[in-house]
């Protein structure tokens, strides 16, 4: 049996998320709103769905898992080259190791049916990007809130 | 002459002195009951506003007190206190190790809940931890009770009573800020393992008093605090003087600040006052016991009494055109009275000359109107009394009509260019027109006493025989449209009409058919629908393209936003004020333009998306509604007033909810704007006829008759930014939806007046045109 070890107890290891955005600009704006959060996360960026899975797997150019370990969470765009948010979800969700792992939709999209699908597939969240930096900042502050303080993250092996 | 000038003039100085004297009267009843309305209404209002302030105060602290509680019982604080403690009392060199652990964890609750910094304080009051570190680490609060003071205190309440405790708003010299601490017990099991204590500082409470000033233009809420018997210091709110709170004191029992004198000796009430700068206003006061805070909310009396001038003026401008249209219209009534009687006058003199037509022309039912009657009688009994022997010419004619329209009626029947076809029941023709041999190719001479089986298509023979079969039994056929054959066996489409031909018994003896070539027409409308397929998908493409297109946009948008922003903040220093005022712009821009996307989002969402009609009672629609705006309209306190008796609509009941939803909440924001509204929103019904006629009424700002088409364009806007946020998209979506159904909407009117949208939904609604045919 898994034993949900909550992050309240795991003394202050510091947090793994994975960033999965092809846009460049939003790339360092979310980079720039978790620095400003000042906290202790270590963000990974993947640039479409195709390195996302490989991150995942620790395959291609993420093989050193040292240095790109497993994420505790997963921020994903749905709009993507290659592989789209939608393929990774799937892919994730069918893999009995990774399944686990939190997903977060952080997307433009306030498409009804984009939220539908993404629940269904069995993202975690969804959240949509605001177009101003404040509320992008606040955005950030109150997942972080959420996701580390409120919400207790299954174990990583 | 002479006569009808007395009457004029009489009736003009009667008319005057009967309509101006309760004119003039009503005037003054209605200014005096227009002030003293008014005055009450502020009154109410300005309550309204300041309980709303209190109780969002409230709101604010509790949020506050709840940040500080969730940290207090959070394991990993429970289990680092005594750890932090220890190390502390030891003096051991884990305590580096430890506060940066903790310090990652903490920042999160300063970030969230937005506290300017965050202490742990020991059994002892010993302070172990600080966030920012600003000099009071380490120190023993109890050391300095001065400079601690607010800290003792919530540090003993927390201790003393187990319970979250809140200090008054008071100058902290550590932070060199005027601070409010929150402390919270930090509890394992039953065993006391110290105090955390989260710090406000001026800078947020005045954010939070900031956003109340902005009512009307000189209203203000200023907050104070006794600090001695006879001083109140003012802590925050100033509109007038930025940058002073906690720098102005007023003396208790002066002769100004009075209504904030009362405030902090805990009384309650509105009432005009001098305030703080020794201005007149109007205002409310009252204690604000968690703070011990003398809250004063008011507004400038010149300011309140704009109104009244307005009031004033307008009765002059209605008083001055009552005058006039009195003047005009006792003229008109003069004239009607007196030019009856002079062309009576003249018709008597024709008569008397020999004329017997000669009449009197009846204007009115007056008297007057019932002499010319009577007049007219007398000249038409002596008309009368001579013979004419026009009436025998007069029959003649007659019967040369009636001939003339026989002959007329045949040649219609030859020259149709229908094909009028007579046959016997088995079939057989027996007569054919040209339109026939035009329609046909066959002459006359060809086909009489044939049958008119030729005529049908194979496929078709059946049809015809059914049709013959109805006839028989007295039934007719009306327009139905078929395919048929001509003499060179072209299949042509005729749209036919065949009612029995009955004899003088009333038994059917035959049939006639006319039948009309349609064969263009319906290549038209094979065109017609092709065409509208074409459109149907052109359309959808449209809608396509818009949705992905605004939703691309948003991206470069916050990209522009947001590096526009980076700059500000990384590059403060090398831009001057003009540089920093233009990413201002850059931002605010950008911000704009977002909207706009968005409610281009919402319409092609509206267009995009279409729900089968089901029939819905608006009343739960309207009440689903009011639970979405609940909150607006509790904050703002509008009064809600339903119509008892609405309708179940057949309609797309998603949309019919987003019709609803944006006309109360225009409603409800228009509402709530500026002191001198009277808060009241009103939805209505009443059925007219195939339609049923819903209103939506607000009674504030209004909007001037030029602009009714023109609200409910996509992106008009009346009001500039600062008064009103949101664009022009609800009212289009609104329409567009109306008029999907088949109902219209419009708007009635005037400009601080109140608006009144009334719309309508057909009882049976139409089918959208694409769908009819076929999507």
């Amino acid at each position: 049996m898994v034993h949900a070890i909550a992050m309240d107890e795991t003394s202050f290891r510091s947090v793994n998320i994975l960033l999965a955005e092809d846009n460049e600009a939003d790339v360092k704006i979310t980079i720039r709103a978790f620095d400003k959060a000042k906290l202790k996360n270590n963000l990974f960026v993947v640039n479409n769905g195709e390195e996302a899975i490989d991150f995942l797997y620790q395959r291609g150019a993420f093989q050193d898992a040292n240095k790109y370990p497993r994420p505790d969470l997963i921020l994903l765009d749905i709009k993507m080259p290659k592989v789209d948010g939608f393929q990774v979800l799937e892919k994730l969700k069918s893999d009995p190791q990774l399944k686990l792992t939190p997903i977060i939709m952080l997307t433009s999209s306030k498409n009804e049916e984009d939220i539908v699908r993404s629940f269904t597939g069995g993202a975690a969240s969804y959240i949509t990007k605001p177009v101003n930096f404040e509320d992008f900042s606040k955005m950030v502050n109150g997942f972080n809130f959420y996701w580390q303080i409120i919400n207790k993250l299954p174990p990583q092996k | 002459m002479f006569k009808r000038h007395t009457i004029a003039s009489k009736l003009l100085i009667y008319s005057l002195a009967v309509s101006l004297v309760p004119l003039i009267f009503f005037s003054i009843v209605s200014y005096k009951l227009y002030s003293a309305n008014m005055e009450k209404e502020l009154r109410a209002e300005l309550g309204f506003k300041a309980d709303n302030i209190v109780h969002d105060l409230r709101i604010y602290l509790k949020e506050k007190e709840q940040g500080a509680s969730i940290l207090s019982t959070r394991k990993t604080l429970i289990d680092t206190a005594p750890r932090l403690i220890s190390s502390f009392n030891s003096h051991s060199s884990d305590i580096a190790t430890i506060d940066k652990e903790i310090s990652d964890y903490i920042s999160y609750f300063i970030n969230f809940y937005g506290y300017y910094d965050i202490f742990l304080l020991s059994p002892k009051g010993d302070m172990v931890f600080s966030y920012l570190k600003e000099g009071d680490l380490g120190a023993n609060i109890n050391s300095d009770p001065n400079k601690f003071s607010e800290i003792l205190k919530v540090f003993g309440k927390a201790k003393e009573t187990r319970q979250p405790a809140l200090s008054d708003y008071g100058y902290y010299e550590v932070s060199k800020k005027p601070s409010i601490f929150i402390a919270a017990p930090v509890m394992n099991g039953g065993k006391f393992e110290g105090v955390v204590v989260c710090q406000i500082v001026q800078k947020n409470v005045d954010e939070f008093l900031g956003e109340y000033s902005s009512f009307g233009d000189t209203g203000e809420i200023v907050v104070g605090h006794k600090i001695s018997d006879d001083e109140v210091l003012l802590q925050g709110g100033l509109r007038f003087v930025p940058a002073a709170a906690f720098k102005i004191k007023r003396k208790m029992g002066g002769p100004i600040a009075l209504p904030m004198q009362k405030a902090v000796n805990g009384e309650k009430g509105i009432g005009f006052d001098v305030d703080y700068r020794g201005e007149k206003v109007l205002a409310q006061w009252q204690y604000f016991e968690p703070l011990h805070w003398g809250i004063v909310t008011k507004i400038d009396v010149k300011e309140l009494y704009r109104p009244v001038y307005q009031l004033q003026y307008m009765l002059l401008i209605i008083g001055i055109l009552s005058t006039l249209s009195v003047i005009f219209v006792s003229i008109l009534v003069s004239r009607k009275t007196t030019v009856p009687i002079i062309s009576l006058t003249k018709s008597a003199r024709a008569v008397a000359g020999g004329d017997l037509n000669a009449k009197a022309e009846i204007t009115s039912n007056d008297e007057v109107g019932e002499l010319s009657r009577a007049f007219n009688q007398m000249s038409a009994g002596l008309k009368s009394s001579v013979v004419s022997i026009d009436e025998l010419n007069k029959e003649i004619e007659i019967r040369k009509q009636v001939e003339e329209r026989l002959r007329f009626l045949a040649s219609i029947v030859e020259s149709s260019s229908d094909a009028i076809i007579g046959k016997t029941l088995g079939g057989t023709i027996i007569s054919w027109n040209k339109g026939a041999e035009d329609v046909y190719g066959y002459s006359a001479s060809e086909i009489i006493g044939k049958s008119v089986s030729a005529l049908a298509p194979v496929e078709l023979k059946d049809e015809m025989i059914k049709i013959l079969d109805g006839i028989r039994r007295g039934e007719r056929v009306v327009h139905f449209e078929t395919k048929r054959l001509t003499k060179d066996g072209r299949e042509i489409y005729v749209s036919l009409t065949v009612s029995p031909i009955k004899n003088r018994s009333g038994s059917v003896v035959g049939a006639s058919t006319i039948a009309r070539d349609i064969t263009s027409r319906k290549i038209m409308e094979s065109r017609l629908n092709q065409t509208l397929l074409e459109l149907k998908r052109s359309n959808k493409e449209m809608e396509t393209f818009t949705y992905s297109a605004s939703h691309d946009l948003r991206a470069p948008l916050r990209a522009i936003s947001s590096f526009a922003q980076f700059m500000q903040e990384d590059y403060h220093d090398k831009l001057d004020e003009t540089g920093r005022g233009y990413l201002e712009e850059i931002k605010s821009g950008a911000k704009k333009l977002d909207r706009l996307v968005q409610d281009l989002l919402t319409l092609s969402r509206v267009s995009r998306i279409r729900n089968p009609y089901e029939v819905v009672s608006t009343y739960a629609i309207i009440k689903n509604v009011f639970g979405r705006l609940l909150y607006d309209i509790k904050k703002k306190k509008v009064g809600v007033y339903i119509q008892a008796g609405l309708p179940s609509i057949k309609c797309d009941k998603v949309k019919m909810e987003q019709v609803f939803y944006n006309l109360l909440s225009n409603a409800v924001k228009f509402s709530s704007k500026g002191i001198y509204c009277a808060q009241r929103v009103e939805v209505g019904y009443r059925d007219a006829g195939n339609e049923h006629e819903f209103f939506v009424k607000d009674n504030c700002i209004g909007i001037e008759p030029k602009y009714h088409a023109q609200i409910f364009n996509i992106f008009a806007r009346l009001h500039t930014d600062k008064e009103y946020e949101g664009t022009g998209a609800g009212l289009s979506i609104v329409k567009r939806v109306v008029e999907d159904h088949g109902g219209r909407i419009w708007v009635e009117s005037e400009l601080g007046q109140g608006a009144k949208f009334i719309f309508t939904i057909p009882k049976e609604p139409k089918k959208d045109i694409l769908e009819q045919i076929g999507g």
